[in-house]
């Protein structure tokens, strides 16, 4: 027991320093500085909205809040991972180097990008209060709603990610596998479009995206929108606790010998 | 059972097997894997040895003979495909000195960071903060960006930073290729220093005059197994040590 909880506290101290680098070593030289956290969607919420505010003419109310927390949870998810897909890989030099906890790797880009997620969500309460959109603040499921959202798209994210970047190292494949069908997965959320106006029967195919779900919930918690039906709900639940025992199993059983195939 | 206190190494039976890529496989061909055997190469044959607190060993051996997998299994960068390894202690392994620094950083902040991946806690990073500093002789580079290193100052703080992490074993591998004249002296006395204080070391090298200048004991590997096993004078002299030139004069 003594073993693991030391284990863990080396591990975690060592994810920490790493975060912290990350995010002091991505935003050095850059003159915004964490600003970019939020101007980056902001700047594709503007151009998206664009498009289908005065274009395409959506019928979502309120588009562009609607627009934008999609974008958000979206850029966290795929960015990261994108990024700790070849993570591992990357590493080579660090893994031949020193027998550290693995997990820190993945862990600390991730922690990393949760934290802009985090600074831009903040500010988008800020721009809430200031526009009088009061939801969040008056209704009592709120909270915890947002709370349990965040935590299922961290858990979600870091699951699936440490099932890329270990399945990487022995099969380069992968890393270009998860670039080709982010880019489709992103049509495949509902980020710029509503599941209200879509048919019932296509709500399994949303069962099978795990991130619809939270992404809803956070909608629901920032904006009062509806929630989709609970087969979603269960879809959603089922793989995301598929991705996350057997990435960390996976994890845990080949990361001692990445070493070997790098 | 009563735990021997005594030995800082104790490697049990170990084998490590590699399967040979001629090529990497990708997904689709393991996924159909077509009738092909996987070719099977044993880097290393039922290894058993017993280190004791204190006492310093060379291991030689050609290329290929298996020193650099064993010296990975013991430092636990990978894991044997079979047996066991237990470790008394702090166990850090002067590989690749020059990497586990992220470049953006300053040389400060890059003492933290490597710091931790070696084992440390902040804490004792703090406490031989100075002292890692003043070793590696870059006061005055240590809070500018590690992109502006060389080569040479990068192993040189690579350097400091292991022998300050107050290790209780220490591996080397073929010491030291960068870093000058002086800073060679330097560091072969920090592990000279090293020794003195009963701590246990293994020593890669092909060279003899630093395998008898640390090591009392010897092991010659070949094929993955232990040939030979004792007092360094005996086996030196037994061992046909490629003849290296000039290059033995030019070391320490």
């Amino acid at each position: 027991m003594k073993k693991f909880r030391d284990y863990f506290l080396k591990s975690w101290g060592l994810t920490m320093e790493m975060t912290r680098n990350e995010i002091k070593a991505r935003y050095k030289n850059a003159f915004f500085g964490f600003l970019w956290a939020f101007l980056n969607p902001l700047i594709q919420m503007m151009v998206i909205g664009f498009i289908f505010q005065y274009i395409i003419k959506t019928s979502i109310s309120n588009y562009f809040s609607f627009l934008f927390i999609g974008l958000l949870v979206w850029n966290f998810f795929s960015y990261s991972l994108t990024k700790v897909t070849p993570s591992i890989v990357y590493s080579r030099d660090l893994i031949h180097k020193a027998n550290f906890p693995r997990e820190a790797i993945p862990l600390s880009i991730i922690f990393s990008n949760f934290f802009n997620f985090l600074i831009a969500l903040f500010l988008f309460l800020i721009f809430l209060l200031i526009t009088q959109q009061f939801f969040i603040f008056n209704n009592f499921l709120s909270l915890p709603f947002l709370f349990l959202s965040l935590l299922w798209i961290i858990s979600l994210t870091s699951g699936l990610s440490l099932l890329c970047t270990t399945l990487n190292v022995k099969y380069r494949d992968i890393n270009f596998f998860i670039q080709a069908l982010v880019i489709l997965w992103f049509y495949a959320t509902p980020i710029i479009y509503s599941l209200n106006i879509l048919p019932k029967w296509s709500l399994v195919f949303y069962a099978l995206n795990p991130i619809v779900y939270p992404l809803e919930m956070l909608r629901f918690s920032l904006l009062g929108i509806s929630f989709p039906s609970i087969v979603v709900f269960y879809g959603n639940i089922t793989i995301t606790l598929i991705l996350i025992i057997s990435g960390f199993f996976i994890f845990k059983k080949e990361n001692k010998t990445f070493c070997d195939w790098l | 059972m009563e735990k021997n206190n005594d030995l800082a190494i104790e490697i049990i039976n170990v084998s490590k097997k590699y399967i040979l890529h001629h090529q990497k496989p990708t997904l689709i061909e393991n996924i159909f894997k077509l009738g092909q055997k996987e070719e099977e190469f044993w880097a290393l044959k039922n290894i058993n040895l017993e280190i004791k607190k204190g006492e310093s060993y060379g291991i030689i051996g050609e290329n290929g003979s298996g020193k650099t997998t064993l010296l990975k299994i013991i430092s636990g960068i990978t894991s044997p495909t079979s047996g066991e390894v237990k470790l008394n202690g702090r166990i850090v392994s002067l590989i690749d000195v020059n990497s586990g620094f992220n470049p953006e950083l300053t040389g400060e902040e890059n003492i933290f960071l490597n710091g931790m991946l070696l084992g440390m806690s902040k804490k004792e990073i703090n406490k031989q903060f100075n002292k890692i500093i003043k070793f590696s002789g870059l006061k005055s580079f240590i809070d500018t960006p590690f992109y502006t290193y060389s080569l040479g100052m990068k192993m040189r703080l690579g350097f400091s930073i292991a022998i300050f992490s107050n290790p209780d074993i220490l591996l080397v591998d073929e010491i030291l290729g960068a870093g000058d004249k002086k800073f060679l002296e330097k560091s072969s006395k920090a592990i000279q220093d090293f020794f003195k204080q009963r701590k246990t070391l293994i020593f890669i090298s092909h060279l003899p005059q630093l395998i008898s200048k640390f090591c009392e004991k010897t092991i010659i590997l070949e094929k993955g197994e232990i040939k030979d096993i004792g007092k360094t004078k005996k086996i030196i002299k037994s061992y046909n040590f490629p003849n290296f030139g000039q290059l033995e004069n030019l070391v320490i």
